[in-house]
């Protein structure tokens, strides 16, 4: 497998040479984040939520696949499973033949049972689904979006069926609130993304990208340390669930469990660079920024415009965009 | 009465899943040769049907004739795209090269659901803004022994059972087929031996995508889909190639009626909303009984 150098020595290390500078600028930058709202109209806050919620799924399925090398694409099963048990149990309007309103739980208990939900799924899933290897695990956890997508258009009396649920607010309640709780959870993500890639377990799960036949052989023990990864990322993952959907107030399964919203985050973090804490940020910002404004600009053809681009640099930056040259010079350690 | 009904289900099931079988053998194609996930499979689908709308159409041919000119076009299409893409992702390394290959053909995917829908979907453009594909065409049930049968699946059945021979003979029986087999097997040792394999490549992938196309003409005879179906039904065929095991093209020939056939049953006597889910639990199920597919060899990892 390791027919080139093995990275562990990449971007994820501060130690390098612009490490005050990166810091300093990074500190800079929450404060920025936390002062935004005060500027921006509802319109650029929904567009942030988007982005927080792409960042967190990115940073969150990079912690699992970015390190480990298996391909999660269901890892937006965990994130429409936070989504929907977080509405579900803070209650709304249900919608179908007979919208009814549900009673339900403040955020502050709902958010927590929502994310241990999420969490029992992974667990639920690891037994089983970690037999499986390279692309058939990938497709199989893929099939599990559909299988969630499918049960969440099928199963009225809890999800609502294809019109959803409609979350009920109270009468002060601003998008902003739910910028403010995606908020730091975005910075977490990113944070705990560094801590894994320089622990114990993100150097197993390293080894384990490489080659996991001789990890095992080596004593790591490869069914925890997935597990332990999967469970951080469902976590993760589901908490981006429930900020958007507090955010956006109304869910239905193609918005929480389209392709859009399954591939996208994945997608992103390939773009920016898997295995490295910074891609995942990197590459959620420049393709929402541009399809951002390309949506904005372009009556026609906005889609047509980022897929060649999309195209176009996933053949010049294999890797992604943080293993360019002249953005990993950046972090070189001082000679 | 009761017969009857089954044996409508039957060829009903046996048509979707041959449709699957041909979707999915030439994702298998593509994988098996060279290792890649093409993203946009499903997108050549909904270009061939868009092909054969526009031929139905606007020369007034009739549907099965079009074959003429799909598969050789859509032939032309798919070696121009391992030339232009496939080739130029290769160069990296394998494990690189897999996730590069999900986001290109993202990527491409993207800019032709774009472009098919915004040809299709325009108020006043293309089939008067329809905003959607389907083929109509119709012909009188027959009937055998007292059996109502509907023509156009069962000729199009026939169709597809021609072409899974033909496929089957240049496979299994040529040199050519061997050499495809061997590549498949194992890319290395084939090159060592003398295989031409940048040759056998181009002409697999652009025999892989003109069955894409190829399908997506049946399937729209059958059905209709919107522009952006690409995706779904890649992933669909992704579904049954991984069932019948990655790289094995009978595995993807049964998986694809394994599939047919329970969608059709599980539509009419649970209901369409649940043959999906129904197929994707299958999927799961043998997975978790086989962790490598039904005729898949155990490998020890891909990409």
């Amino acid at each position: 497998m390791g027919s080139e150098k093995v990275e562990l020595d990449n971007q994820s290390n501060l130690s390098y040479r612009h490490r005050n500078t990166i810091i300093i600028a990074s500190l800079i930058l929450i404060i920025a984040f936390m002062m935004l709202p005060q500027f921006i109209s509802n319109y650029l806050a929904t567009v942030m939520i988007f982005l927080f919620t792409y960042v967190i799924l990115a940073e969150s399925y990079d912690i699992f696949s970015g390190y480990s090398g298996y391909y999660n694409l269901g890892h937006g099963s965990f994130f429409g499973l936070g989504a929907y048990a977080f509405a579900v149990f803070s209650g709304g309007l249900r919608g179908g033949y007979t919208p009814v309103i549900e009673p339900g739980f403040p955020i502050y208990i709902s958010i927590p049972l929502a994310i241990l939900i999420s969490v029992l799924f992974a667990i639920g899933l690891s037994v089983p689904f970690f037999r499986l290897r390279g692309a058939y695990f990938s497709v199989a956890t893929f099939g599990l979006v559909l299988l969630l997508f499918y049960l969440a258009n099928n199963l009225r009396p809890i999800s609502g069926g294809p019109e959803g649920l409609h979350l009920l607010k109270d009468g002060d309640f601003t998008v902003f609130d739910a910028y403010y709780l995606l908020f730091p959870v975005v910075v977490l993500s990113v944070i705990i993304n560094y801590w894994v890639s320089k622990s114990k377990l993100g150097l197993a799960l390293i080894s384990i990208r490489e080659d996991e036949d001789v990890a095992i052989e080596y004593g790591i023990n490869s069914y925890r340390a997935k597990t332990k990864a999967l469970i951080i990322s469902a976590a993760l993952a589901s908490y981006a669930g429930c900020g958007f959907a507090y955010g956006l107030y109304i869910i239905n399964p193609t918005g929480i469990f389209g392709l859009e919203m399954a591939f996208a985050p994945i997608v992103m973090t390939i773009f920016g660079g898997a295995g490295s804490f910074i891609g995942p940020i990197l590459g959620v910002s420049i393709l929402t920024i541009i399809q951002e404004s390309l949506w904005t600009q372009f009556a026609y053809f906005h889609l047509f415009t980022y897929g060649i681009l999309l195209l176009v640099v996933g053949l010049l930056a294999p890797g992604g965009i943080v293993r360019l040259r002249w953005i990993r010079k950046l972090f070189k350690p001082p000679a | 009465m009761l017969l009857d009904l089954h044996l409508t289900l039957i060829i009903a099931g046996l048509l979707l899943g041959g449709i699957y079988a041909m979707i999915s053998f030439g994702l298998t194609l593509t994988f098996g040769i060279s290792r890649i996930l093409n993203v946009a499979h499903g997108d050549f689908l909904v270009l061939g049907s868009v092909m054969g709308l526009m031929l139905v159409f606007n020369i007034g041919l009739n549907p099965f004739a079009t074959l003429l000119v799909i598969v050789p076009f859509f032939f032309l299409i798919g070696m121009a795209f391992e030339r232009g893409l496939i080739r130029t992702i290769l160069k990296q390394s394998p494990e690189k090269a897999l996730a590069t290959s999900i986001v290109v053909t993202a990527g491409l995917s993207m800019a032709i659901e774009d472009s098919t829908s915004f040809f299709l979907g325009q108020s006043g453009g293309y089939f008067g803004g329809l905003g959607y594909i389907s083929i109509p065409y119709n012909l009188p049930p027959i009937n055998i022994a007292g059996f109502y049968i509907p023509t156009i699946r069962l000729l199009s059945l026939i169709f597809i059972i021609i072409i899974a021979v033909l496929l089957y003979l240049l496979i299994s029986k040529t040199y050519f087929g061997k050499i495809i087999r061997a590549t498949i097997q194992d890319r290395e040792t084939a090159i060592i031996l003398g295989a031409n394999v940048n040759r056998i490549s181009t002409i697999t992938i652009g025999l892989g995508i003109s069955l894409a196309a190829v399908s997506g003409l049946f399937f729209a005879m059958i059905t209709s889909f919107s522009p952006f179906a690409g995706l779904g039904l890649t992933v669909k065929a992704l579904t049954i190639v991984v069932l019948g095991g990655l790289g094995s093209l009978i595995g993807s020939l049964v998986g694809g009626l394994i599939i047919g056939l329970i969608e059709s049953y599980v539509s009419f006597y649970i209901g369409t909303e649940w043959a999906p889910t129904a197929s994707i639990l299958i999927l799961i199920l043998i997975l978790l009984v086989k962790p490598s597919g039904l005729f898949g060899k155990r490998e020890s990892r891909i990409g």
